[in-house]
């Protein structure tokens, strides 16, 4: 497992806004922080709700690695925008796909009646043998 | 991505702000060519190689007569041959630093503690005349030895007769009731440096003595640390009565300290113990200021005008040449803490054997720099130029490079990098993905025994929303 902190960390990295053995100022890690709360809430609004609550930069996060590298990735997309960086065409697509993966396994698909009389109406029948001559 | 040039050939340079300068070039000496590739480049400050030893007790000051070295350690006075080999010649009292003077005929040695010595390269004598004193320095000019005398006295010796001395012959420099700190010539002129007055004389050539004041140029200003008087064949240096670095020239008095270094020498428990030795190699003259008590060794490069440290160890501490002999067609250095002798030398990379760390903290580097100021910046690459191919034979050597995105305060990891193999010249030394910052300092540590030389430094940058 691992925190907000280490996901926000590692995007900065990955954004090219950190360097190894450099700390992001608090500043720039506040923002970070929000753009990650703000990208997880509207995920949920997506159909895609990892079960977190809004995260502080200490807390553990309990997910999964794949989801977790798909937040980084988002993540660091968020960043180079905040920042007016520019995004390179394989980071944009691998964050598109990181979300569709998401989405394919967060989907909730809803359980499907049928009503009863149409049921009745429509199933087909045994249909009664011929009698031969 | 643009790949830009920034600084990083430069001199010592703390400001009491940091934010305004907090540049350390330490073991280096800075090297003007600019008609070279590089206009300006770092150059390392030569090793130390064992040539002699002498005695116990520490070096007390090293002197020339006729081709043959001499050198002062605890109490002994010791020759040195060309071939290093050192012999106990006699007993110099006393523990202070000394001033060794030749007169052509005689060295001349002055303790601070007793009357003078004079060697005649057979008998060591001991000065009795009533008129000599306890000084602490000397200098010749045109056949006759001077010393600084008691009180405001200054001492003209008899000529050719460096231990004797006519009573009418011992002045008193007047301009200022001041205490007479130390005499030296230069270029026919002899420089009185009392504590608060510098009074140049001339020959006069009759009267007694047969030196006159040289009208209207008494200065204002004195000598803080004896042994901080050195010359060249261009200029007398000293630190001044105000703690601040000067040259004399003629009757020119130039200041060549700077506000950092003057605040340096301010936090020093004291600098009245502060030594100076001029030396000249490749074409370029220094002047090297020690201070023991602020553990701290000062370098001026006269071509660049500009300040840097010297240090032995891995801690900073203050550098070993306690003096300086150009004799045997080799630059010779004495150990200020104990006998040892040794060469000053560019293929020498130890101080006898010990590490040399050679540092360079750079300017601060913002979005200005690169044109545009209150950017931040995305480093992505770091290439540092210096002279590669000089790793040993059986491993390569190894730079450290740290950043420090506060001026100085507080500094990042350390990040290794090799600098190629012995012989690979085209190698690129660089270091990737270094973040963003609104400024920020690089440090480069070395440590290797290898010839180091800083030339230049590029980064691949991008400049960002600020």
């Amino acid at each position: 497992m691992t925190t907000a902190q280490e996901i926000i960390n590692n995007s900065a990295r990955d954004a090219g806004i950190l360097a190894d053995g450099q700390a992001l100022t608090s500043g720039v890690n506040s923002s970070a922080l929000h753009l990650l709360n703000r990208m997880i809430a509207r995920w949920r609004n997506s159909d895609v709700d990892l079960g977190l609550p809004e995260v502080l930069a200490a807390d553990t996060v309990f997910i999964d690695v794949a989801d977790e590298e798909a937040i980084e990735v988002n993540l660091t997309l968020r960043l180079m925008v905040r920042f007016k960086r520019p995004i390179p065409t394989g980071l944009s697509q691998a964050g598109e796909s990181a979300f569709e993966e998401l989405q394919a396994k967060y989907m909730i698909i809803n359980e499907s009646g049928f009503d009863p009389a149409l049921t009745q109406k429509y199933l087909p029948r045994k249909i009664p043998r011929q009698s031969t001559i | 991505m643009a790949l830009l040039p920034f600084p990083v050939v430069g001199p010592t340079y703390v400001n009491r702000s940091l934010p305004v300068s907090a540049q350390v070039t330490r073991n280096f000496y800075i090297d003007l060519s600019p008609q070279g590739n590089e206009p300006a480049s770092l150059q390392p400050f030569p090793g130390l190689k064992p040539f002699a030893t002498t005695g116990s007790g520490k070096n007390r000051g090293m002197g020339v007569l006729n081709g043959a070295l001499y050198t002062i350690t605890g109490t002994t006075l010791y020759s040195v041959t060309s071939l290093g080999v050192s012999t106990s010649i006699g007993t110099i009292n006393g523990t202070g630093r000394c001033v060794l003077e030749s007169d052509g005929t005689n060295l001349v040695i002055t303790t601070g503690s007793t009357k003078p010595y004079t060697y005649d390269g057979s008998t060591l004598t001991l000065g009795t005349d009533v008129d000599l004193a306890n000084s602490s320095t000397v200098t010749y000019n045109n056949r006759r030895v001077i010393y600084d005398g008691n009180d405001a006295d200054v001492i003209f010796a008899d000529l050719d007769s460096p231990l004797d001395v006519n009573s009418l012959n011992v002045t008193i420099a007047e301009s200022e009731p001041d205490d007479m700190r130390g005499v030296l010539a230069h270029n026919g002129q002899v420089y009185a440096f009392g504590e608060s007055s510098i009074e140049p004389y001339y020959n006069t050539g009759s009267g007694n003595p047969p030196y006159s004041v040289v009208t209207n140029s008494v200065e204002q200003l004195g000598l803080h640390a004896v042994h901080s008087l050195a010359s060249n064949k261009d200029f007398v240096y000293f630190l001044g009565s105000d703690l601040v670095p000067y040259r004399i020239s003629g009757l020119s008095v130039q200041p060549i300290g700077n506000p950092a270094i003057g605040q340096a020498i301010r936090n020093y428990p004291t600098s009245a113990d502060a030594f100076g030795v001029t030396f000249r190699f490749d074409s370029l003259s220094f002047y090297l200021l020690s201070f023991k008590s602020g553990n701290e060794t000062w370098l001026f490069n006269e071509q660049s005008g500009l300040w840097t440290n010297l240090s032995s160890g891995t801690d900073g501490s203050q550098h070993l040449i306690s003096d300086y002999q150009f004799i045997y067609n080799k630059h010779i250095v004495a150990d200020r803490k104990n006998g040892n002798i040794y060469e000053m030398d560019f293929d020498t990379f130890t101080d006898n054997g010990d590490v040399i760390q050679r540092q360079r903290d750079t300017l601060s580097i913002d979005g200005g720099t690169f044109g545009a100021p209150g950017n931040v910046v995305f480093m992505d690459r770091l290439e540092l130029k210096i002279e590669t191919g000089a790793s040993l034979i059986d491993a390569e050597a190894q730079i450290i490079m740290q950043f420090s995105d506060d001026n100085g305060r507080t500094w990042g990891n350390e990040n290794f990098a090799t600098i190629g193999q012995q012989g690979d010249y085209t190698y690129k030394l660089e270091w990737f993905a270094l973040g963003m910052f609104t400024n920020r300092m690089f440090r480069f540590i070395m440590t290797d025994p290898i010839k180091w030389v800083i030339l230049s430094a590029n980064a691949e940058v991008e400049l960002g929303y600020g």
